[in-house]
């Protein structure tokens, strides 16, 4: 299993010409010189293979740089959007075949979000077997190599692996533990999510702790809700969320007037797989947690009022 | 199996290869491996749609990846809407590669759309006039994908002008067209906000236009549906397009819209509907309602708002609710667990109805609802809060408790009686509040409410006669005359200010006895109060007054104070005097130009700085030059007269704002300065709601807040320190005894609350010699000054923008004002040359201890004398001087003499205003009398 090449880098120390000439991919810019990417960022060296300690102004101007920095660009979003599939799998228990997991593992972008999150198999009718559960740590000739609460290393080689959501798993706290014992990072926010659970006996159908929140233009709510991933439809922001078999959707109105035009929020509420809204009480523990999750973030962003704050 | 499949690939999922699918439509999921030479050893992974995995290769090659490593399938995903290039590799692949020879620089503008939305613009409309040559069919694609682009980064008005490109293309280049498609990407737009209402009718119009009225109708209604169903209130001219096609396809209107509404109806989006939508289709909602006991209940949970609606909206929907039968539903009672209480709905009803500022309360319509579901009410036994956002509406408080329902007011409630007056013409408003009044939770919140609304119309009118209002204003008007009958001059003068604007002989009528016992209320008393806590004018500073004799030996000369400690100016028309606290320091003929006017001046190291103004143009000139005048930038406004704060460094630079003035230097005085320690300065600073102080620079620059290390120490831990009146400053040279004390060459007091900075719970100050004093925080107390006699009497001063700062001496207690000093009022400051603000007072010194201490003792009866018979009138002042020195000959220095004068007859005016109101508010023959 190759560690990403980001992370050996940062360990060595003092490298020769040699190593420079193997890790970077050096392209020719013309003039003896050569540009390559570190971590994201331009570098150049001379013909005599030195590494300059600015890149000089025409090289930084020219059309290889350009490219690059294109190429730099293009793989800050690919990483975005690998993050958010992977966050999706989770927020709606997508089943994913073990097909696509093998295949992309070997392309840091997936491998980041994807590394040390909780995955359990999901057997041929559907359902997620808990008794599977591991931290994922591998791809394999034997299928998805798994550490379970125990720490032993398991495969898993179903045709279908699932992330559980948070709010799912019975024993956070073991995980917990588990991953600091193992001194793993989680790419993707799921064993330290924030989560938030259903107040028993809700009879209401929507939400209103939310409501209120001023935002100077729509566009600062639609900007903030996109910002955190989340999509804009109509006047809400929305967040789609596999639970219980059903696609649950939550939103929070953001407002539907001109982009910059003054808004308020209004109520965060849920919608069943036809769009029609669900009393609190029918929602999932999933898409509950979810919609207050988004809604929270998204409130946290508006400004405040200054009559109200004034004295 | 196939049904979760179907259901992970509705969520957007990936399904394993083999899955049935029960014929949805899914494409093949490839994984496709790149490299690129700058990457060694990073292989890039991406997850394709087999159609357009070609199109992604393009993409990538543009970056310089190398040729694409084919992975293999590792599943289905739902087919997607095509974009661009994908529409082109799949619809017409003969011609893709003119489609795909454009990829490369529109990706490039499309990642413009974020930094530089212009130049995508123009790019993109360049490549569209490139493909409209010899691929027009792709034109709507294309638009729609750059549309895309604009959306991701929020820049809706250029997404909604790439997608009407789209739409002038099929138009323009006689496209066919694959109306499904088309009526995804109105939705896609739509929902996104980049389509307007305007551009749906038109919509609607060429649906007509084009196709069978049949499917013109079945597209749109299709459209509007979804629309809604995502999450777009429905626009006010739904109704009216949905129903014109509708006829048009021969269907029957009425059932279409029944039809339609039972699919919509419960949507989160209708919650934001217009009025107009309610009233539309107020007939099917009805008929559905009617039928069903869950449309019933979700139209109870629905409270519908939308931009810039109002009274409209809320008839309509609240006749809709009624004729559906919900109501009775409510007063029928709980019938399932799920359903809210009537007291929990008519409170959010109510909330409702009162969301808008302008409109206060709620309507006619909620007090009928009331009397309809009072009875459930009882029976519940829950209490209704008949408010919103802490405000009380009386009237449907009033009565609920008539009706015997419970009321618990919101925390924190008030009641706006102001408003609720306004309402008098409106049906079942404006009740006699009796019962509110005698309840204990609403009676004191009404007992505030007319303290705020007293004196004001039409409340008076509307109150008259009242009986529950009637104690609530005689409480009121108690509290202030008594107020003034405990106190001294100041809350006299305040009271019968009160009664002269706010209480109308009317209001006495219904009020006799509180008129008997205006006429009765004695400013004896309070002008004796006034004398023993003191007055300014017992302290003095003879170089000053001096100065005064010599500018204005006359006193009639108008004379302004600049400047501050250790240097005031007193000017004159055509000369200034500086003064420091010792004496005299230097005169100068002011050279003032013609059209200019003097703003201030000061005295800084041995020269005068002049600041003037011509109009609103700022020009100053130092002394030593008086010709060679510079120009400010500074606002008139902006310039102080007097320094709040101000100190002589060690090499003789002035500073009273953030950075020090130098003789010479081509500035004008600022304000700011805070505390200084002899080596720091502090300019003031609102951190957070809190007074504080941050360091400044040399240059004026501001540092961290902190605090002179003084004003810090030995404060209690809950306590804090109020940056205003707190300071430390280094005493001018010589500057032995100050009456706000001084210690060690420094001066400074300590002013610290305890609790909330807007309501504390106490007050305290310290002053730099130790003395100390607590108290109540009614008061802003922010000094302690010693009279001639040792007393100690706290200070509050209130400095009013342009205006000067008034200061005050309050009983030991700190409970009452004694006398206020300040530019608004000369006769509680005869004696002095002008109203110190307490920064000047550590100047000041005893004049007379013996008649100090004759005002110490004196008594109702002395004060009594002082004022019998002082008639107003041009001689007024004289007289009172006449009797202050016949009744108080303990008194002998002339300032003090004509200080005790100055408020003796302001007390004698109080008395003959008590009588003037008196007379007014009487019975008529008694102001016939007086008039006659």
């Amino acid at each position: 299993m190759a560690k990403p090449s980001r992370q050996a880098r940062t360990s060595a120390p003092a490298r020769s010409e040699l190593e420079l000439e193997l890790e970077f991919g050096w392209i020719d810019a013309g003039g003896g010189y050569a540009l390559a990417l570190d971590a994201g960022k331009l570098i150049a060296r001379n013909a005599k293979g030195k590494r300059l300690s600015t890149v000089p102004r025409p090289l930084r101007e020219g059309e290889v740089a350009g490219q690059l920095e294109a190429l730099r660009d293009w793989l800050a979003e690919h990483d975005r959007a690998c993050q958010t599939t992977v966050e999706q799998w989770m927020l709606r228990s997508l089943p994913v075949p073990r097909a696509v997991l093998e295949q992309v593992w070997d392309d840091p972008a997936w491998r980041t979000p994807l590394e040390n999150a909780v995955v359990v198999a999901v057997d041929a009718a559907g359902r997620p077997d808990p008794g599977s559960a591991g931290l994922f740590r591998g791809v394999g000739s034997r299928g998805i190599g798994v550490v379970d609460l125990e720490g032993e290393t398991v495969w898993l080689a179903a045709e279908r692996i699932a992330i559980p959501h948070p709010i799912l798993l019975p024993e956070l706290d073991a995980w917990r533990e588990l991953v600091t014992q193992l001194g793993a990072v989680q790419g993707v926010s799921q064993l330290h999510r924030e989560t938030h659970a259903r107040p028993p006996g809700a009879t209401a159908h929507a939400i209103d702790r939310f409501a209120d929140g001023k935002f100077a233009m729509l566009l600062h709510a639609a900007g903030k809700a996109r910002a955190l991933g989340y999509r804009v439809s109509g006047g809400f922001a929305v967040c789609p969320v596999w639970d219980g078999g059903a696609l649950t959707e939550a939103r929070y109105w953001i407002g539907a007037e001109a982009p910059d035009a003054e808004t308020r929020t209004g109520a965060l509420s849920w919608v069943d797989p036809h769009e029609r809204g669900l009393p609190i009480a029918a929602v999932g523990p999933v898409a509950f947690s979810e919609g207050m999750r988004m809604a929270s973030a998204i409130y946290a962003a508006r400004v405040a009022d200054q009559e109200r704050a004034a004295p | 199996m196939s049904r979760d499949a179907v259901q992970t690939l509705r969520a957007g999922g990936i399904v394993p290869r083999g899955a049935e699918l029960d014929g949805a439509a899914a494409d093949r999921v490839v994984a496709r491996g790149y490299r690129h030479p700058a990457l060694p050893g990073r292989v890039v992974v991406r997850l394709v749609a087999n159609p357009t995995a070609a199109a992604g290769d393009v993409e990538m090659a543009t970056l310089g990846f190398g040729e694409a490593e084919d992975r293999g399938a590792v599943g289905q995903e739902r087919r997607r809407a095509l974009g661009f290039p994908g529409w082109a590799l799949v619809h017409d692949p003969g011609n893709a590669r003119l489609a795909l020879a454009v990829v490369k620089q529109f990706k490039q503008y499309a990642r413009l759309a974020r930094s530089k939305p212009g130049h995508a613009r123009d790019g993109i409309e360049a490549l569209g006039k490139q493909l409209a040559r010899t691929v027009p069919q792709f034109l709507p694609a294309f638009y729609e994908e750059a549309g895309r682009a604009f959306l991701e980064h929020g820049a809706t008005a250029l997404a909604a002008a790439m997608f009407g490109k789209a739409r002038a293309a099929e138009a323009v280049h006689a496209l066919a067209v694959d109306e499904q498609r088309r009526v995804d990407a109105f939705l896609e737009f739509t929902l996104a906000g980049a389509v307007t209402t305007r551009a749906l009718t038109d919509y609607a119009r060429q649906l007509a236009d084009r196709h069978e009225p049949a499917v013109a109708y079945r597209h749109f209604r299709q459209l509007c549906v979804q629309r809604t169903l995502g999450g777009m209130p429905p626009w006010a001219g739904m109704a009216r397009d949905l129903r014109r096609l509708a006829r048009t396809a021969g269907l029957d209107p009425d059932a279409e819209d029944a039809r339609l509404i039972a699919e919509i109806l419960e949507s989160p989006a209708l919650a934001r509907a217009a009025g107009e939508f309610w009233r539309a289709y107020e007939a099917p909602i009805v008929a559905l309602g009617q039928r069903s006991p869950g449309v019933r209940r979700a139209l109870l949970e629905r409270f519908p708002i939308s931009a810039g609606d109002g009274a409209e909206l809320d008839e309509a929907w609240l006749d809709l609710v009624e004729r559906t039968g919900a109501i009775e539903d409510l007063v029928a009672g709980a019938s399932d667990a799920a359903r809210p209480g009537a007291a929990a709905w008519f409170d959010r009803l109510t909330a409702h109805l009162s969301r808008h500022e302008r409109t206060p309360g709620v309507g006619g319509r909620a007090l009928a609802l009331l009397r309809r579901i009072a009875p459930r009410l009882i029976a519940d036994g829950a209490p209704i809060t008949c408010g919103a956002r802490n405000r009380v509406d009386l009237d449907l408080a009033e009565l609920a408790l008539e009706l015997g329902v419970a009321v618990e007011p919101p925390e924190r409630a008030v009641i706006d009686l102001a408003r609720w007056a306004q309402r008098a013409s409106e049906p079942g408003r404006c009740r006699d509040p009796v019962r509110a009044a005698a309840d204990p939770r609403l009676g004191p919140l009404l007992g505030e409410a007319v303290a705020a609304a007293i004196g004001s119309e039409p409340f008076d009118s509307v109150a008259r006669g009242k009986a529950g209002l009637r104690s609530a204003r005689r409480g009121w008007i108690e509290a202030l005359l008594a107020r003034a009958g405990s106190r001294a001059l100041p809350d006299v003068e305040d009271a019968l200010a009160t009664v002269t604007a706010r209480v109308k002989p009317a209001t006495f009528a219904e009020l006799p006895d509180l008129h008997r016992r205006l006429a009765e209320l004695d400013v004896a008393p309070a002008l004796a109060r006034t004398l023993q806590i003191g007055l300014l004018d017992e302290l003095g500073w003879p170089a000053l007054e001096d100065a005064e004799r010599e500018l204005s030996p006359d006193r009639k000369a108008e004379l302004t104070l600049h400047g501050g400690l250790p240097a005031v100016v007193l000017a004159g028309r055509t000369r200034a005097i500086a003064v420091g606290p010792r004496g005299r320091l230097a005169v100068h003929d002011l050279v003032i130009p013609a059209r200019h006017e003097l703003v201030t001046a000061r005295y800084i190291g041995g020269q005068f700085l002049v600041v003037l103004k011509e109009d609103w143009t700022v020009r100053g000139y130092w002394s030593g030059a008086p010709r060679e005048r510079f120009e400010s930038d500074a606002s008139v406004w902006h310039i102080p007269q007097i320094a709040a704060r101000s100190v002589v460094l060690a090499d003789g630079a002035w500073q009273e704002g953030p950075r020090p003035i130098r003789a010479g230097d081509r500035v004008v005085p600022q304000a700011g300065l805070a505390s200084h320690d002899g080596t720091t300065a502090w300019i003031a600073a609102l951190v957070g709601l809190r007074d504080q102080m941050r360091e400044a620079s040399a240059s004026g620059e501001p540092g961290r807040v902190s605090w002179p290390a003084w004003l810090d120490s030995d404060v209690a831990p809950d306590w804090h320190i109020d940056g205003k009146p707190s300071y430390v400053l280094p005493a001018p040279d010589g500057l032995a005894r100050s009456p706000l004390g001084i210690k060690d060459g420094v001066l400074g007091a300590r002013a610290v609350y305890r609790g909330d900075p807007q309501r504390p719970a106490a007050r305290a100050v310290v002053a730099i010699d130790g003395r100390r004093w607590t108290g109540p925080a009614e008061h802003t107390i922010g000094g302690l000054v010693e009279l001639p006699g040792g007393e100690l009497r706290p200070v509050v001063a209130r400095a009013v923008w342009r205006e000067g700062t008034t200061t005050s001496l309050l009983d030991a207690a700190g409970a009452m004002r004694g006398a206020s000093f300040g530019p608004r009022d000369r006769r509680t400051w005869r004696g002095s040359v002008a109203p110190y603000p307490d920064a000047l007072w550590h100047a000041l010194a005893a004049r007379d201890l013996a008649g100090s201490q004759r005002l110490r003792a004196i008594t109702v009866r002395d004060a009594r004398r002082l004022i019998d018979g002082l008639d107003g009138g041009a001689r007024a002042d004289a007289a009172a001087v006449e009797r202050v020195a016949r009744e108080l000959p303990e008194i002998t220095h002339d300032r003090l003499r004509r200080g005790v004068a100055g408020v003796v007859a302001l007390a004698a005016q109080l008395q003959r205003e008590r009588d003037r109101l008196c007379i007014e508010a009487g019975d008529v023959p008694k102001y016939d009398e007086v008039t006659r």
